[in-house]
This record gives C-alpha cells, sequence and structure tokens, in this order.
C-alpha cells in the first residue's frame, strides 16, 4: 500500500496520493475528518461524494491508473468557502465542452461525474489544459 | 460477499459495503449473475451502505438495465439513507428506480 503525502495547518489540508482506488477511500477519511474539524455545519455525505468524483476522475480518466503518477489534491478554506483543487498528471480534456452537455441519459452507466457537482451547486472550473480542477462552495456557518 | 436471498423470482442482494468505484469489479461480478438469470424482480437493500458514487450509480443503472434486457420488470432499492434517496433526486433517477423507505 503506497503512503499518502499529508501537509496541514489550520485551514488548509494538502495530500499527494497514489492514482489507486484504494487510495481515494483513505482520502476520503482523511479530508471529512479535516472539513469536519473546521467546525461548519455541512452534509459531509455531500462532500465525500463530490471529492470521490473529483478523485475518481483523476484516478481514472486523468492518470488511467498509472500508480507511478501521483495526484495532488488540496482543500482550503477562505472566509466562508470550501476551496478544492484536484491535480493529477494527464493529458486534460476539452471540459468547457463537456459541462455544457445535457444531461446524461438515465440508461448511460457513466458520464455523471461532473454533472452530478454542478447539480449539488459547486462552482466548478479547470485550467486551460483541462488537468487541475477547481471546485468552490459557500459553507454554512 | 453480498448477502443475496431468492425467493419466487424475487432476488435480494444486500451489499453491506459502499458502492464505490473501489468496490464495483466485485460487485459487478455478482450482478451480473442476478440479472442474467429468470428474475423478474431486483432488489438492492442498502443497509450497511452508506455511500454510492457516480461509478456505484452506473452499477445500479447497468443491473437494471440487463434485468430489463432479460425480461424482468422492477428493481427496487431498499433501506436506503436520506443522503442517498436525496443523491438519486439531486441525479434525476429516483422515478428510474422503486425507492421503498
Amino acid at each position: 500500500m503506497t503512503s499518502l503525502a499529508i501537509k496541514e495547518d489550520n485551514s488548509r489540508l494538502e495530500i499527494t496520493l497514489p492514482s489507486t482506488l484504494e487510495a481515494v477511500d483513505r482520502v476520503i477519511i482523511k479530508t471529512t475528518e479535516f472539513i469536519t474539524r473546521q467546525g461548519f455545519a455541512i452534509n459531509s455525505f455531500t462532500y465525500a461524494y463530490i471529492l470521490r468524483e473529483a478523485l475518481n476522475n483523476a484516478v481514472i480518466h486523468g492518470n488511467r491508473k498509472d500508480e507511478s503518477l501521483l495526484i495532488k489534491l488540496t482543500i482550503a478554506i477562505q472566509d466562508t468557502d470550501l476551496v478544492i483543487s484536484v491535480c493529477d498528471k494527464g493529458d486534460g480534456f476539452d471540459w468547457r465542452t463537456v459541462i455544457k452537455r445535457e444531461q446524461t441519459s438515465p440508461e448511460a452507466t457513466s458520464g455523471r461525474g461532473l454533472y452530478s457537482m454542478q447539480q449539488y451547486h459547486f462552482d466548478l472550473s479547470y485550467n486551460d489544459k483541462g488537468n487541475e480542477l477547481y471546485l468552490r462552495k459557500k459553507l454554512e456557518s | 460477499m453480498s448477502h443475496i436471498d431468492r425467493k419466487e423470482g424475487v432476488v435480494t442482494i444486500r451489499p453491506g459495503v459502499d458502492i464505490v468505484a473501489s468496490a464495483c469489479p466485485n460487485l459487478k461480478k455478482e450482478f451480473i449473475e442476478l440479472t442474467s438469470g429468470d428474475n423478474k424482480k431486483l432488489v438492492i437493500d442498502l443497509s450497511g451502505t452508506e455511500m454510492i458514487d457516480s461509478s456505484g450509480l452506473g452499477l445500479l443503472i447497468s443491473a437494471r438495465n440487463s434485468l430489463t434486457e432479460a425480461g424482468g420488470d422492477e428493481v427496487e432499492i431498499i433501506n436506503a439513507s436520506a443522503d442517498i434517496r436525496q443523491l438519486f433526486m439531486v441525479m434525476r433517477l429516483d422515478n428510474h428506480f422503486t425507492l421503498t423507505e
């Protein structure tokens, strides 16, 4: 099991993880603990769900499960906002086109990751290359 | 391994774990077996499941598609938490499964 590299101060958490789905499971536990410690009244399910989608995309589509490629996750509290970034080593994608797509068909078995982030009202963007995701959501105090 | 119960054309599966990307390969094998036979109805018991991600949603949709193609007529989800029921609504899938409290 490859270890996670974790840096944390009061309002910022940075985790570097290998590109495995098992690492995602472990990161979700760490990040949920961090967000809970911040003292905001949050629905931890929503944040755990969205973080899973962000990290799964980086592992599966970004780094294509190449365990030698690392993913960097940063979570920070900025005023009353939760700010998340996820950077993979992949080639990126045309995210502006993807997020404009219509809702995925109910019969489709994939293609719901970015759609779910929008449905849970996270502000979503990428860098130009499309390999670094930025998410922002206002926290309730 | 999931708990599976068969009775008169109705098969009930209780995975008992989170239905997320890391668990989907093993769960997929079980669901394929359950939806490729003569079962008319599939019941998915989510007792012990706290999280479903989009890979997990894809697995449940795939099971529903397979059951329908094999002549079955219903996938019922029971014992889902409030958060998971909300997820089905947010993702506009609540009309495509029978969600029973």
